[in-house]
């Protein structure tokens, strides 16, 4: 039976894509995470910390109408 | 910057170009995220469900390829027509306003189109991800210095020498690995794509093991292993030749668990119903064969566990996938051009699907395997080996 912790995320983490990912097909994951084991928790905190000291989000709605075709989205700035 | 999609849980927030993460709604506010009406209800309990927006788009540019590989899923032609720019960018823009994360070139030979680093850079622009997946075919050290928007760039190589020859058709193993040694001499980040084939797994792995030990020694930083898929040319009786046998797929998480010891490796989401059932769902030495300790005996609900956290949610396609074909098309994945993506969004796997402990993180498997073998997309994946043996 193996023994190996669960993989284990930050508070508030849901799940994490490691990874950019390009590949022809479809969209993978980092497996080693799984079947190695793992540092995961560590890399994922500080991307998370990184990135909630960083000063700006681009937020997307996701809802083609409420952002202008054929302009970038209007990210507002916000900080953490 | 940080790029953030309010969802019913919480959202998706992309922090870097490594890292994609699904959080809850405390800390997607502490990322600046207002959820407004999609957070006016309870969160539910599952990201997987809740996720029906693409967070990637595989886009093909081109319909050129300057080889005929034998297998080709887009069916490319050295004389197939590239997509103008402006039509590209126009998709792009749309795509980035759907709030999608990464957008995957392809083609064709995505390199043989004259404004990919303007592509690229447009993606950028509108706060997309570029990556890409080549051949290597016509790379330059010149052309890899202008890959320099792409978050990574992919080679795909699918056997050392002959191997290459035998799956692909043409003896491109050299032009792989000259593109591989370009690109991190160009500083551009890499890995490399592996189409998994009954050859190249022949001799317990023996040719992936080696495929794998030589690209990580010319610089790549991960491996992607891939399903063999009847698609485009792939769609044809050479299919049954190609694909793995019952005793490979009974191998495969050992196989894995050897080559993570190497590299980083990742698998595309038609892999996970070859590697789910002998992980979970039977424990016959016969069946599971030198599987991997390492997963073998860990229990259903654990596996499943530890495969959502790492953001695996099966068959992807018109939910967390889509595609846009050369003509513009939209399609739920880069192999399934003309379905549509809600169609294929709404598939519910039926039996023995239904009660699978991992139908999660698989969702009946792959739809163009299924299409093609059983003449229907919508029924479950016949190569699994637990509807192998629902069958029986």
């Amino acid at each position: 039976m193996d023994d190996r912790p669960p993989v284990q995320l930050p508070p508030g983490v849901l799940a994490v894509r490691a990874g950019p990912g390009a590949n022809c097909s479809s969209i993978g994951s980092v497996v080693d995470l799984l079947f190695g084991t793992a540092v995961l928790a560590s890399v994922v905190y500080a991307a998370v910390a990184a990135s909630l000291a960083d000063s700006t989000v681009d937020e997307t709605s996701g809802d083609p109408e409420a952002e202008a075709p054929g302009k970038a989205p209007e990210a507002p700035e916000k900080g953490p | 910057m940080t790029r953030a999609r309010a969802e019913t849980f919480g959202a998706w927030v992309r922090v870097d170009d490594r890292t994609l993460l699904a959080v809850d709604r405390a800390t997607a506010r502490r990322f600046g995220v207002d959820g407004g009406g999609r957070w006016q209800h309870p969160a539910p309990s599952s990201i997987v469900d809740e996720t029906t927006r693409p967070l990637e788009v595989h886009v093909a540019v081109t319909a050129r390829c300057p080889v005929a590989c034998s297998g080709c899923y887009l069916d490319a032609h050295p004389d197939g027509e590239h997509r103008a720019f402006e039509e590209i960018a126009a998709t792009l823009d749309d795509i980035a306003a759907r709030g999608v994360f990464t957008v995957a070139f392809g083609g064709g030979e995505p390199l043989s189109h004259p404004e990919l680093p303007r592509i690229a850079a447009h993606a950028r622009a509108r706060g997309l991800l570029p990556v890409v997946t080549t051949s290597g075919v016509g790379l330059t050290a010149e052309r890899a210095r202008e890959l320099s928007s792409f978050a990574q760039v992919n080679v795909s190589h699918d056997g050392l020498g002959a191997q290459y020859r035998d799956t692909r058709g043409f003896d491109g193993a050299r032009v792989a690995e000259r593109a591989l040694a370009t690109l991190v001499e160009a500083g551009v980040p890499v890995g490399v794509n592996v189409v998994l084939t009954r050859a190249l797994l022949g001799g317990d792995g023996a040719g992936l093991l080696a495929l794998v030990d030589r690209v990580i020694e010319l610089g790549a930083r991960e491996v992607q292993l891939l399903r063999y898929k009847p698609q485009g040319r792939a769609a044809s009786l050479e299919y049954l030749a190609r694909r793995l046998t019952p005793a490979q797929v009974a191998q495969l998480p050992a196989l894995i668990s050897t080559l993570v010891s190497r590299t980083s490796v990742r698998i595309d989401c038609a892999l996970v119903p070859l590697l789910s059932f002998s992980s979970v769902g039977r424990t016959s030495s016969a069946m599971v064969g030198r599987a991997s300790s390492a997963v073998v005996g860990r229990t259903s609900s654990a596996i499943v566990a530890d495969l959502v956290a790492l953001g695996v949610m099966g068959c992807e396609a018109g939910r967390a996938l889509g595609a846009v074909d050369v003509h513009g098309r939209d399609a739920p994945c880069s192999f399934l051009p003309g379905m549509s993506p809600a169609d294929v969004s709404a598939f519910a796997a039926p039996e023995p699907c239904a009660s699978c402990p991992v139908r999660a993180v698989c969702r009946g498997g792959c739809r163009v395997v299924s299409r093609h073998l059983q003449g229907d997309p919508f029924v479950p994946d016949p190569e699994c080996p637990r509807v192998q043996e629902a069958r029986r």
